[in-house]
């Protein structure tokens, strides 16, 4: 696997450094330009159309590029308004929480649906959210029983626990495994029956990680539920 | 030793502040843009908040030097009885850094700053050092303490640290290539151990791209992107894209010892610009999890300017399958009266049914109405109402007023 990666890394190095140098242009000047208009220059220039209506997804790999042009147009607290609740020059589309703005995707009651938008890619929550700092904070403030999550209402709609006879949970875990950690951040509930050694929560080929992983952590993360020199 | 190497930090960035500050009082390049803003309403919960928060964005750029200053933050307080948020005074800095040129090639930026490698991020006390055109190639090196902003402040504490590099092509017609290695310490153990690629090439009319991170410690790929972009003619666009997603944690989690699946999707686009006033769009991605659970995600959408002063979008959203159905879609209209004042006015609807609702569905609706008005060169005032009605609440209703002040 890393011969491949590797050769595909130095093929694309040559075949870039094949191409001929080429100073970036500095869109300073545009800056205040509609979008639209940025065709009279850009058409037939080899650079792909972009801010269009899906650019909240696309923009990430335009902003890893180092340099890039973002900081022509945008100053760095554009980024943190929406990434981190700002909203110093705060859009009139964008609804608030508190003293944070939302960005224009969380639509309607987020409360609500954020469930299930989160199944878009669950990864995507925590480009902006921390899973322990933000949402089990949010989360612990709601009243116990109070969160619908299917799981866990097989022992009645307040009961909020599960039992091991029903395979619901370990399956909705396993998929949006940051979803458990958005309540239950030291995974304490998860520990009382898998630290038992009867049901195991490793994954396959686990012995082949554990060593890395067990030397990353210092050994504390096994702590949690296996006896000193049993690991 | 972090002790003190922190309580230096700190002791530099303060020193730093007040001495270009105090500089500036007399100096043009110094910029202050102010917003005083008062948000009102029901939280979540129900209970009324009355923040009144305060922003500061401001630089100090001075001609001919070598270094610049420039910083932004937000103090907070809720005076109603908010039980979801805290009320207390709420500091938040999202950045404060010095930018000094060494070296046309060399720069370096000190202080609070936000990083972005592909291998990973982070808001960081920190330092970074770019250096550029070592032939094609520039070299991008970023070290801190890590902060974590929370829903009441800021979280960071001793041995939570954030090092990375990013080698990269720069100055390459047409060639995006970076090459990014990341690593996270949480209480000095090591968190997070990550490699990240970002690519990118334009050829004539097609545009593939390619962004992967690959976790170390865990051996998967954990994320990855491929796609390909055509735009035959400059009113189209077209896009393919693959992604991939492999659920990671930091290793002094508990989470990363347990089993995940992995996530995939399949994505097709189109962008059209019909003629200069109108332009619609189309996506549908297919969302595929273990065991044969899929769920298929349509959205279309349409923008158009019938006159130069009004502009009107347009988008539905469909989402069928694991993890819950939802449908909706959102109007809004922006419309600028004359030069110093515009309005703008919203419809949100959205039907859905999540795993937990047995039986029909849920709707939620939102109606919001906002106004700028540009009183002077230096001084605007915004406003802006939305009522709610959904699940929750009958009417949760949410308004705000900033005045906007620029020198």
């Amino acid at each position: 696997m890393y011969k491949k990666v590797t050769l595909f890394i130095i093929l694309l190095l040559v075949c870039g450094l094949a191409v001929a140098a080429w100073a970036m242009t500095s869109h300073k000047d545009y800056a205040t330009m509609k979008i639209e208009d940025c065709s009279s220059c850009h058409e037939s220039s080899g650079v792909a159309p972009n801010h269009g209506p899906m650019w909240t997804k696309e923009h990430k790999l335009y902003a890893n590029k180092k340099p890039n042009n973002c900081q022509d147009c945008h100053q760095l607290s554009y980024c943190l308004d929406c990434h981190d609740g700002g909203g110093l020059d705060a859009n009139m589309h964008s609804s608030q929480s508190g003293p944070d703005y939302m960005p224009k995707s969380h639509r309607t009651d987020w409360m609500a649906i954020h469930p299930i938008k989160a199944q878009d890619d669950p990864r995507s929550c925590y480009r902006c959210h921390d899973a322990v700092k933000f949402c089990a904070s949010c989360h612990g403030r709601f009243p116990k029983g109070s969160l619908n999550i299917k799981s866990h209402m097989m022992l009645g709609p307040n009961g909020q626990r599960y039992t091991f006879a029903i395979g619901e949970h370990s399956r909705e875990a396993r998929r949006n495994l940051a979803s458990c950690q958005a309540c239950h951040p030291e995974g304490d509930v998860c520990i009382q029956c898998h630290s038992s050694g009867k049901t195991s929560p490793h994954p396959r080929g686990w012995d082949q990680v554990s060593g890395r992983l067990k030397n990353a952590s210092g050994g504390r993360t096994c702590l949690k539920c296996h006896l000193p020199g049993t690991f | 030793m972090r002790c003190i190497f922190r309580k230096s930090f700190i002791f530099s960035i303060v020193l730093l502040t007040f001495l270009l500050a105090s500089a500036a009082v007399h100096a043009e390049p110094l910029k202050f843009t102010s917003s005083t803003q008062f948000l009102w309403g029901e939280d979540l919960l129900g209970d009324s908040q009355a923040i009144l928060a305060q922003y500061l964005r401001m630089s100090f750029t001075p001609e001919g030097r070598p270094y610049s200053l420039t910083g932004y933050g937000r103090v907070s307080k809720d005076f109603g009885s908010p039980a979801v948020r805290s009320d207390n005074y709420v500091g938040r800095l999202y950045y404060l850094y010095l930018d000094y040129v060494f070296a046309p090639q060399i720069t370096t930026r000190i202080g609070r700053q936000f990083t972005n490698f592909t291998a990973g991020t982070s808001l960081m006390d920190g330092v970074r050092l770019d250096v550029s055109s070592i032939g094609p190639v520039g070299i991008t090196l970023a070290g801190g303490r890590d902060v974590i902003n929370t829903l009441d402040g800021s979280y960071s504490r001793n041995g939570n640290y954030f090092v990375g590099v990013d080698v990269h092509l720069q100055d390459v017609k047409n060639t995006q290539l970076g090459i990014s290695y990341a690593r996270k310490y949480d209480e000095s153990d090591l968190a997070r151990e990550e490699l990240g690629m970002n690519f990118r090439y334009n050829y004539k009319i097609v545009s593939p791209y390619v962004e992967l991170k690959y976790d170390v410690t865990s051996e998967v790929f954990d994320e990855a992107t491929l796609g390909v972009e055509v735009y035959p003619m400059d009113k189209l666009l077209l896009k393919g894209e693959f992604y991939h997603s492999y659920p990671t944690f930091d290793a002094t989690s508990i989470y990363s010892v347990f089993a995940v699946d992995k996530y995939r999707e399949y994505m097709v686009s189109a962008e059209y610009r019909i003629s200069s006033p109108i332009s619609v769009f189309a996506s549908y991605v297919k969302q595929t999890y273990e065991e044969d659970s899929n769920a298929d995600v349509l959205r279309v959408g349409a923008r158009l300017v019938p006159v130069e002063k009004l502009s009107v979008n347009a988008s539905v959203d469909y989402r069928n399958g694991y993890g819950g159905n939802l449908w909706g879609f959102e109007v809004t209209g922006d419309y600028r009266i004359n030069e110093k004042i515009a309005v703008a006015a919203g419809v949100q609807y959205d039907s859905y049914k999540r795993p937990d609702i047995l039986e029909g569905t849920n709707d939620a609706q939102r109606y919001w109405i906002g106004g700028r008005w540009i009183a002077t060169k230096n001084i605007s005032v915004t406003g802006r109402l939305e009522t709610n009605v959904n699940e929750n609440f009958d009417h949760r209703t949410l308004g705000r007023v900033a005045l906007n002040w620029n020198l």
